[in-house]
């Protein structure tokens, strides 16, 4: 099975996307969707997905942005670029990147299966090359080094570009293996613990009667709406119930 | 316009080249007016001057000098008187003694002998006897003497010498040559009284001798006596002499003879019975040295030269670089372009006209290429509207929304006519280029033709017959819709019965063939005619869409043939056009 990721700020769009595919007959499935590219870079860590379909323009972190700061992460990972002509001038921007395919916008099915089926041939073709070649070794990460990452965060929440990644970059080591390491020494997920900081710090600021929006990028999350939806979860009520209960 | 105007019109639009030349004539024509007119009036008129002076000199040296000669015959004619035997035979009573004329004689010729042109003296005493010399024969008239009209001139000379040619007409000399005549009363030195009378006849050679001592070239002088019979000189100068001429003048006049110009000069002298008339031609080189001409002439010359040379200049310089300039002008003006001069000219004012009118061209050209700049952009901003009215994203977003609706209320039909509605917009609205490949072009004609069979499912079928090899080719965006949007409305619907669209692409030798064919109600010839002969005639009935886009085809496309037309009313209608392989 490979793993979609639906990444367009229009619900409807997703919804489209995820409805009017037969997803499993092409040995697929859509594991998440994300409606900003701050969402999508936040969750893509506990998702891996293969395939990923983006849509060109989208508030807070376009397309763009995020398909360079994901291909920098998940070297393999196919990225099928959402865009309508007038939006020419930002697919112009996608040249010299590795860019898997582009769909028109409004879609049409016939052409979403034919760049599927193009992707299932070259993600076959690659298994075996993966294979074939042998892991390459492993730095070996001390406890000591997922300490000083935990305070990395700690000091550097409210960095939006803040992801494993970039992190693993930092400290120079491989992002799979440190996501495991995190887990096993931390016992939560990276994403987990950075989503943990961003949101105590959001309540402090709640506290002092703080904008939601003004929250949101405080703690590095700039899309008001994907913040809301991380505030709920982790507190179980919305950000401006949170603060009328005070 | 009367005939005078039209002339100072023509004049008027003389060209610089003419009018220089016409003025340089002009200058010429002043100039040598000029040097005549200061010929005849100063030169020519100061020569003439000269020429009468000179004459005049002449002829009075001639005279004094004949004078003078006469005086020496006066003398001579006082020693006669003087001899001793001329004074006793002059003395010698008659009857007394019996005369000694041989005496006389002999003292006669003791005078004369040293004086030449003497040609014979006559001594006559009153009693009429007489001695004479002489050579040849020369007769005297005593009955003349006697006369005393002749003799009162000599008797009031008392003694002094009067002188008459040929002795007052005395005298003759066989022969007819005239003779100058001295006569005098030979006085008694101590009585004074009067003994007789003197005659001392002198040839003419005695002119010749002092005209040939005097200024005056013999052969341009004549002497008459008072009777107007010549003594001397050129026999063609009769014409000259001037009867009852006082004594003592001097006149001079000019002439032409023989095409010449000269100064006549009449001279009379008092006492002397002769006129003398002389001839001097008018020289100019007497007034101006041949150096002073040499360089007059040369001035006229130098002065000619320099017109020339100016009418040259002026035509180099100016004339012609205008004529060059203004055949250069014209020649871009025909050529129907803005293009600069490219034409020789001499680097003054002429080439910065030139030059300006090249710059002029310059910005007129920039302001060109501004405005269509402008209206280009003017356009491009009016599509841009155009299409931004159309809000496409909203259209998509919509679509979109609509169809995720269609799939969860499990309407595929929906969902299908969505997302054809949805491609077939994209495409049409599509930016990019004018130009799409032939296979996009199929689908928009495609998508469009399975939207209007949602509405007019019982009208037509649409068929496709299409060469694979030839649909990678570019051709001009939306030409096949309009024609099949035509086949509906004009042709299949009307007819009330199914019918079949049918869209052929096959490549052949001269191009790409597009057909679209449909079983429709056909169309009249006249109809035919009316849509193949363009939008020269506005008819609002017909659709503008198949026209523009024939017009468009035919554009692109290989003109006039790129289109045709073959339909049988109330059974088809055939449109078949053709396009390049490539558009250029």
């Amino acid at each position: 099975m490979y793993k979609v990721m639906l990444i367009d700020d229009e619900k409807s769009a997703r919804a489209l996307l995820l409805e009017s595919i037969d997803w499993a007959s092409l040995d697929m499935e859509v594991v998440g969707e994300a409606s900003s590219g701050i969402e999508a870079i936040n969750t893509i860590d506990e998702l891996q997905p293969d395939i990923a379909f983006v849509d060109i323009y989208m508030p807070f972190m376009n397309g763009i942005e995020f398909s360079k700061i994901a291909l920098e992460r998940y070297k393999n990972i196919k990225i099928v670029i959402l865009t309508a002509f007038d939006e020419f001038e930002y697919a112009r921007q996608c040249i010299g990147l590795p860019i898997c395919d582009y769909i028109l916008k409004p879609i049409v099915r016939s052409e979403i299966y034919d760049v599927l089926h193009r992707i299932v041939d070259s993600l076959a073709m690659e298994k075996e090359e993966i294979e074939a070649t042998v892991a390459a070794p492993i730095h070996e990460i001390e406890p000591s080094s997922v300490r000083r990452i935990a305070t990395y965060i700690d000091e550097n929440y409210g960095d939006s570009g803040l992801n494993l990644t970039s992190v693993a970059q930092e400290f120079g080591f491989n992002p799979s293996y440190l996501s495991r390491k995190f887990k096993a020494d931390m016992g939560q997920s990276f994403v987990e613990y950075l989503t943990e900081v961003r949101m105590k710090r959001a309540l402090e600021l709640a506290s002092g009667n703080e904008k939601m929006f003004c929250t949101a990028i405080a703690v590095g999350i700039p899309d008001p709406n994907y913040f809301g939806r991380c505030f709920k979860k982790y507190t179980g009520i919305s950000y401006s119930e949170y603060i009328k209960k005070l | 316009m009367s005939t005078s105007d039209e002339k100072s019109n023509k004049l008027m639009f003389w060209s610089l080249k003419r009018r220089t030349w016409l003025m340089m004539a002009m200058l010429l024509c002043f100039i040598g007016g000029l040097v005549v007119f200061l010929y005849t009036a100063f030169i020519m008129n100061s020569a003439e001057e000269t020429a009468k002076k000179e004459g005049t000199m002449g002829a009075q040296n001639a005279m004094t000098n004949i004078q003078i000669a006469l005086d020496s015959y006066n003398d001579m004619s006082r020693l006669i008187m003087m001899n001793p035997d001329v004074i006793t035979y002059m003395s010698t009573k008659t009857y007394e003694n019996d005369l000694d004329p041989s005496a006389a004689r002999r003292g006669i010729y003791s005078v004369t002998n040293i004086y030449t042109f003497v040609d014979s003296v006559y001594l006559i005493r009153n009693d009429g006897s007489s001695v004479n010399i002489g050579q040849g024969i020369t007769y005297i008239s005593r009955d003349y003497m006697l006369d005393p009209e002749w003799y009162a001139p000599v008797a009031n000379a008392l003694g002094g010498n009067v002188i008459m040619i040929n002795g007052g007409g005395a005298v003759y000399k066989k022969g007819g040559a005239s003779l100058i005549s001295m006569v005098r009363d030979v006085y008694d030195m101590d009585t004074q009284r009067v003994l007789g009378t003197l005659i001392i006849n002198m040839s003419t050679d005695v002119f010749a001798d002092c005209i040939s001592k005097s200024t005056v070239d013999s052969s341009h002088i004549a002497i008459w006596d008072e009777h107007g019979n010549i003594l001397f000189g050129n026999p063609d100068y009769a014409e000259y002499y001037l009867p009852g001429m006082e004594e003592g003048q001097t006149t001079s006049t000019t002439i032409r003879r023989d095409g010449k110009q000269y100064a006549l000069t009449r001279n009379t002298s008092e006492g002397m019975p002769i006129q003398i008339v002389s001839l001097t031609a008018v020289s100019m080189t007497d007034v101006m040295p041949e150096g002073a001409t040499a360089i007059t002439i040369l001035l006229i010359a130098a002065f000619i030269l320099s017109v020339f040379i100016s009418g040259i200049f002026i035509t180099v310089n100016i004339a012609s670089p205008i004529e060059r300039l203004t055949i250069a002008i014209e020649q871009t003006k025909k050529s129907g372009w803005l293009e600069k001069l490219n034409v020789k000219l001499p680097n003054h004012e002429i080439r910065r006209l030139a030059d300006s009118y090249n710059s002029v061209i310059e910005h007129l050209n920039d302001v060109f290429t501004k405005l269509i700049e402008n209206e280009k952009n003017v356009q491009k901003a009016e599509l841009r509207i155009l299409h931004e009215q159309i809000k496409p994203h909203f259209l998509y977003n919509s679509l979109e929304t609509i169809s995720y609706m269609s799939v969860q209320s499990n309407a595929p039909q929906v969902h299908d006519a969505l997302e054809t509605l949805g491609s077939f917009y994209r495409n049409f609205l599509s930016k990019g280029d004018r130009e799409i490949p032939l296979r996009k072009e199929i689908a928009i004609t495609k998508d469009y033709l399975s939207l209007q069979k949602l509405r007019y499912a019982e009208v037509f079928d649409d068929i496709y017959d299409l060469d694979e090899s030839v649909l990678d080719i570019r051709v001009p965006k939306l030409i096949l819709q309009p024609l099949v949007e035509n086949s509906i409305y004009h042709g299949v619907r009307l007819k009330g019965e199914k019918g079949i669209i049918k869209i052929t692409v096959k490549g052949e030798e001269d191009g790409v063939h597009i057909i679209v064919y449909d079983s429709g109600v056909g169309m009249s010839q006249k109809q035919i005619d009316s849509v193949l002969l363009l939008a020269q005639e506005k008819d609002e009935n017909s659709s503008f869409g198949l026209r523009g886009t024939i017009e468009r085809i035919r554009y692109y496309g290989n003109g006039g043939d790129a289109v045709t037309i073959t339909s049988e009313e109330g059974e088809y209608t055939k449109v078949e056009i053709v396009l390049p392989r490539s558009i250029t």
